[in-house]
Order: structure tokens, then C-alpha cells, then sequence
């Protein structure tokens, strides 16, 4: 399950950074692209920068359990925008926009091969990954910002030693 | 009638008395010592972007400060509230090139007290002028 969901993450975050480069955070003085694994960050910071993708993984089951391994995990992606300071934060809707269709972009193809990184270097598990297309909630309007969160599903085959 | 040549203005400094009565009220009140435990800035990588490598940790020893146990019942988790002055905060994180002392006192990894690491829940700041000269830790294990 874990080469799964770390699969997932390294393959948005390379298309985010290979296709839009400028969207970047900063996270104690190193700059990375604008992709969070909340899990995978450091648990006293709960403050969460605009504009990013922060990545929560929910439910895992069996998709159908008589006849397959095939498991399928659900993901959510928050992000929020305040828009602009020159727009005094009047265009944080239609940032929110250019998220949402980033986002779409860095999720097709649906579909990647599964690495194991926990040795440092990625080994290649013999399987690919799947997903579903993001589904969006309705927009939440917070101070100084609006937020959304989009789910999707994840599909994989649990490895044996997992 | 007495008037005045030029409107009076707030006394320069003023600030730094809270700051001053904040430090001799811990001091007076038995100043202790604490360890703050915070987290080294990440090393740029995969493995901290995955969760398996992290960049470590620094203690950090706060005086004066002042500690209440706010837990009500024996089996109850431990709770407690860090008085901090703002001149030893501002001293440690100033060192460290953070200018941001509350946010910092909040995203630290925790308070370690008597053995155990406590978990910082909040932090609230007292101001005066302008100025910051107490922080109340909140942690709880």
C-alpha cells in the first residue's frame, strides 16, 4: 500500500513540476513544487500555504473481494487560493480555477507504474496504478480565501510483502 | 490655561516594561528551565518528501519559565501551560535567524518535560505597545 500511495505522490509532483514549474512552495528555506503529502509532513505544522495541493489518503477496501486482490483507496486534494494581492484577493476564484484545471492535467494519464522507494533508490514492482478522474466538492468560502477539496480513487494490487 | 507646545506622544520604550515585569514575575514566581524540541529544516529530497527521512532535531533549554500542570485528575493526561518571557524566546529564536517567535514556538516538535515529549497544542501571545512579552505554552501529551 505504501509504494502505492508514494507512486501516486512522485508522479503528480514530477508533472507539476514539469509542467508548471512556477507553481512551487517554500518550506523552511528550500523550495519544492506546490505538492504536500500531509502525512508525510512534519505533525506540529497544521498551517497549510495557498495555493499548494495537500494530499490526504482515506479509505482503503477490497474492490471485489471474491474474485480480485485489486485493491482501491480513496485520496483527497485540498487547496485553497487567496488570489492576488494586486486584485486585492478579488480573483482567489478564478486562481482557484487555474488549480482545479492543473490539477486535472497533472492527473491524466491515469495511470503509472508502481515504484518502491523505500530502499532510496525507486524499484520497480511489476505493476501499475490506477486512478479515477477528481470529483470536486463545492467551493468552501474561508477568511481571506476560497478552499475546495477534490477525491479520487486510487486502484492498485497489494504487493505480497506489504 | 496651560496648553502644550507639541501634542504628547507615548514615552519611547515603553514596550520593554511588560517585557521586564513579564521576566521578574517568572523569575519571582521560581523560574524554571525547559526544553523546547525543535525540528532541523528539512533536507531537500525524496525521502523527506515520503516521510522517511527528516532532518533532525535541536533541543532548545527556555529560562526563565514558569510551568503549570492544568491536569484535574491523576488519570488524566498530562497537560501543561509554559509561561515563557518574550526575552528568552526571542533570544533562542533569534539565534536561529526566526523572526516569527509564536509561529515558531507553535510548529516546534514539542516540550519535553520530566522525560516525556508533550505535544504543543497552541500558543497564545500576550501583547503590550506593540510588543510581545509572554507566551503561554499549551501541551499536552
Amino acid at each position: 500500500m505504501q509504494a502505492s500511495k508514494d507512486s501516486f505522490y512522485v508522479t503528480l509532483r514530477d508533472r507539476l513540476a514539469q509542467a508548471y514549474p512556477e507553481r512551487t512552495i517554500t518550506v523552511d528555506g528550500i523550495t519544492r513544487p506546490a505538492i504536500v503529502v500531509v502525512e508525510n509532513d512534519k505533525p506540529s505544522v497544521t498551517a497549510r500555504q495557498h495555493d499548494a495541493f495537500y494530499l490526504e489518503w482515506g479509505a482503503a477496501r477490497a474492490v471485489r473481494p471474491a474474485i480480485s486482490t485489486l485493491m482501491a483507496m480513496v485520496c483527497t486534494v485540498s487547496y485553497a487560493s487567496a488570489g492576488t494581492e494586486q486584485n486585492g484577493g478579488l480573483d482567489r476564484g478564478r486562481m482557484q480555477g487555474t488549480l482545479e484545471a492543473e490539477l486535472l492535467g497533472l492527473c491524466s494519464p491515469a495511470v503509472t507504474k508502481k515504484y518502491e522507494y523505500t530502499s532510496g533508490s525507486p524499484v520497480y514492482l511489476g505493476s501499475n496504478i490506477f486512478w479515477s478522474q477528481p470529483v470536486s466538492d463545492a467551493a468552501k468560502a474561508e477568511p481571506g480565501c476560497v478552499a475546495r477539496e477534490a477525491s479520487l480513487t486510487v486502484y492498485f494490487y497489494p504487493e505480497v510483502n506489504q | 490655561m496651560y496648553t502644550v507646545s507639541a501634542p504628547l506622544e507615548p514615552i519611547a520604550g515603553r514596550e520593554r516594561v511588560a517585557q521586564r515585569a513579564a521576566e521578574a514575575m517568572l523569575r519571582s514566581l521560581g523560574a524554571t528551565r525547559v526544553t523546547l524540541r525543535i525540528a532541523l529544516p528539512a533536507i531537500d529530497g525524496l525521502g523527506n518528501q515520503l516521510g522517511m527521512t527528516c532532518g533532525g532535531f535541536e533541543d532548545v533549554s527556555l529560562y526563565p519559565v514558569v510551568v503549570r500542570e492544568t491536569t484535574m485528575f491523576a488519570n488524566e493526561t498530562v497537560k501543561l501551560e509554559v509561561l515563557v518571557s518574550a526575552t528568552a524566546a526571542s533570544a533562542a529564536a533569534t539565534t536561529r535567524g526566526v523572526a516569527d517567535v509564536a509561529t515558531w514556538l507553535l510548529e516546534a516538535h514539542g516540550v519535553v518535560y520530566r522525560d516525556k515529549l508533550l505535544h504543543i497544542d497552541s500558543v497564545i501571545v500576550d501583547h503590550f505597545a506593540g510588543a510581545e512579552y509572554l507566551y503561554h505554552i499549551l501541551a499536552s501529551e
